[in-house]
This record gives C-alpha cells, sequence and structure tokens, in this order.
C-alpha cells in the first residue's frame, strides 16, 4: 500500500518559506519590491479577517516539522519564527483563537487528532502539552492505515523512527 | 481603496521609460509572493501562478509590470473577504473545524522545495536529523 507521504515530505520547502530549517541551502532573499508588495497585502487586511491558506497550511507544518522525533517546541522559538511575517502571526493568532493550538504552557501545542485524510496524506499529529509530538500514535482506525505502516513510510523518508510517545 | 490598487500605490515606482511599473527581480520574487499569503493557494499552483506573468518577463529575467499587468493579477490573489465563510475560515473547536484544516492542508498546491526565499535569505536554524526530499512536493 502507498502511503502519501506529501505532507511530510513538504515539510522542508515550508521550513525554507519561514527562513528556517533549510540544511545546506542558501536560499534567495526576496527584492524590496517583493516584500513590499507582500507588507502592502498584509496592510489591506482586517485583523478579523481570515488568515490566508499558505499561512495556515506553513503554521500546521512547521510545528509538525519542528516537533518531529518528539521534540518540544517552545512558543518562544516559534514566535521567533514568525517574526517579521504578519501573515503568519495572524495564521498562528487564528488557530490559537479557535482552539486548534494552544501555548498556554509556553509550549506550543497542537490540539487536533493526527490522521490520514481520504488520500492517505498524513495530517500533522498533535503535540502534547509539554509541545511533544505524538505524531505516531496512529491507530488503525485512522482510515485502516495500521501503525506499522506508519512508522516504516516515516523512516523511510527521515531516515529514523518517530518517537512513539503514546 | 481596491486591495490591488493600495498595492500598486505602495509599490509601484517609475522606471528608465518614465513610466510607473512594479518591477520584480526575478521569479523567485514570484515564488516568494505565492508563498507568503498573497497568492492564494488552495485554487492555483505556482506553475499557473508563475504562466501568469508570462507576458511581464524580461530578458534580463526580471518581470516589469505596468498597471493593467498588476491588475489583471487581481483573480489570483487571496481575498479573505471574499472567502470569510467558505472553507479558509477555520470555525471553533470543534471537530468540523479540524476537518477544515485538514481540508486546506490536503488541497494546497504543489511548491518546488528549496526555491521558496526566505526573508534574510539565510537559513536561520537547522534541524537535528534533517533529511532533504529532492522531490517536488504537495502542502
Amino acid at each position: 500500500m502507498g502511503i502519501g507521504l506529501e505532507l511530510l515530505q513538504a515539510a522542508p520547502q515550508i521550513i525554507a518559506a519561514v527562513g528556517s530549517a533549510v540544511t545546506g541551502t542558501q536560499v534567495k532573499s526576496p527584492s524590496p519590491a517583493a516584500k513590499a508588495t507582500v507588507a502592502a497585502n498584509e496592510g489591506t487586511k482586517g485583523s478579523d479577517q481570515p488568515a490566508d491558506p499558505a499561512s495556515i497550511s506553513l503554521i500546521g507544518q512547521t510545528l509538525f516539522e519542528k516537533s518531529r522525533g518528539g521534540k518540544a517546541v517552545t512558543k518562544e522559538e516559534f514566535g521567533k519564527d514568525m517574526e517579521g511575517k504578519p501573515g503568519l502571526q495572524k495564521a498562528y493568532k487564528q488557530l490559537i483563537s479557535n482552539g486548534i493550538l494552544s501555548d498556554d504552557t509556553g509550549f506550543v501545542v497542537w490540539k487536533g487528532n493526527p490522521s490520514y485524510d481520504t488520500d492517505e496524506r498524513i495530517i500533522p499529529g498533535p503535540t502534547n502539552a509539554e509541545g511533544k509530538s505524538s505524531s505516531a500514535t496512529v491507530t488503525s482506525t485512522h482510515h485502516g492505515a495500521s501503525p506499522d505502516a506508519y512508522v516504516a513510510a516515516y523512516e523511510k523518508d527521515f531516515g529514523y523512527k518517530p518517537n512513539l510517545l503514546g | 481603496m481596491n486591495p490591488m490598487e493600495y498595492i500598486w500605490e505602495k509599490v509601484a515606482g517609475a522606471t528608465g521609460d518614465g513610466e510607473k511599473a512594479i518591477v520584480y527581480r526575478d521569479v523567485h520574487d514570484l515564488k516568494y509572493l505565492y508563498a507568503s499569503g498573497f497568492a492564494d493557494t488552495s485554487k492555483f499552483t505556482l506553475d499557473e501562478w508563475l504562466r501568469a506573468f508570462a507576458d511581464s518577463k524580461r530578458e534580463d529575467g526580471s518581470y516589469r509590470l505596468t498597471h493593467p499587468q498588476w491588475m489583471a493579477k487581481k483573480k489570483y490573489r487571496f481575498d479573505p473577504l471574499s472567502t470569510k465563510e467558505e472553507s479558509h475560515s477555520i470555525q471553533n473547536n470543534s471537530e468540523a473545524s479540524f476537518k477544515q484544516l485538514k481540508d486546506l492542508i490536503a488541497t494546497a498546491k504543489t511548491v518546488p522545495s528549496s526555491e521558496i526565499p526566505s526573508e534574510t535569505g539565510i537559513p536561520v536554524a537547522q534541524t537535528p536529523g534533517f533529511k532533504r526530499q529532492p522531490r517536488t512536493m504537495r502542502i
């Protein structure tokens, strides 16, 4: 069975987009005109308006990538990645205010359920109260994908087994 | 003011020929715009986005957009007002909201890895054990 790992594989480019964790790769800086366009675009949006889809995805995937291997993600660390990026900050606040993320403990906690969607793409798993990933706690109830299949696919793509935090 | 007009007023400048235009340095700028909340990535792929600028490309690889060319990009822009009631808006904490988010992630379009510029151009941090995936991926 081919388990789609597009989301997991996407993490590097998403991290690149927020300016962190691009091992060995120098990414090009945008020109002043491009930066001004993004800034002006953000200026057209009200604080009560929904965040853009790219930023929402980026938040979820960034948290997933940072918590990979069970690593705790602090609010401070996450905040640094979002500095100067109003679109990401808005998406983050939106996810916090709607209870999908929380950071009350000082760690960024993902409260969604880990699962596969109907196309068997892996959706970011939750982080626990300490911000540690429990992405591998997938059970056979998740669209029929077994934990073993998940771990095997994860290891194939990332080179090591995910932490099983239970 | 129309958001596209507002951005035009903020960004466009006089060019060598005396006309006002927005000039992007190269294709990396366009990728940056795509990944930074300007484009509606749930509706348009990166390829579609880049193709939309074909008529603005110059021999040196830069892109020079006149006012009509800029305004023609309106359909690619993520408009929070028009989508406020649609799936982009994450609702209250509920199973439905989690499903919304999953759908949003699953339907986001493809971006080539490693080619999205960062703000600084310099990797801020490196993840231990990070294994780069060279393929084009879906976000």
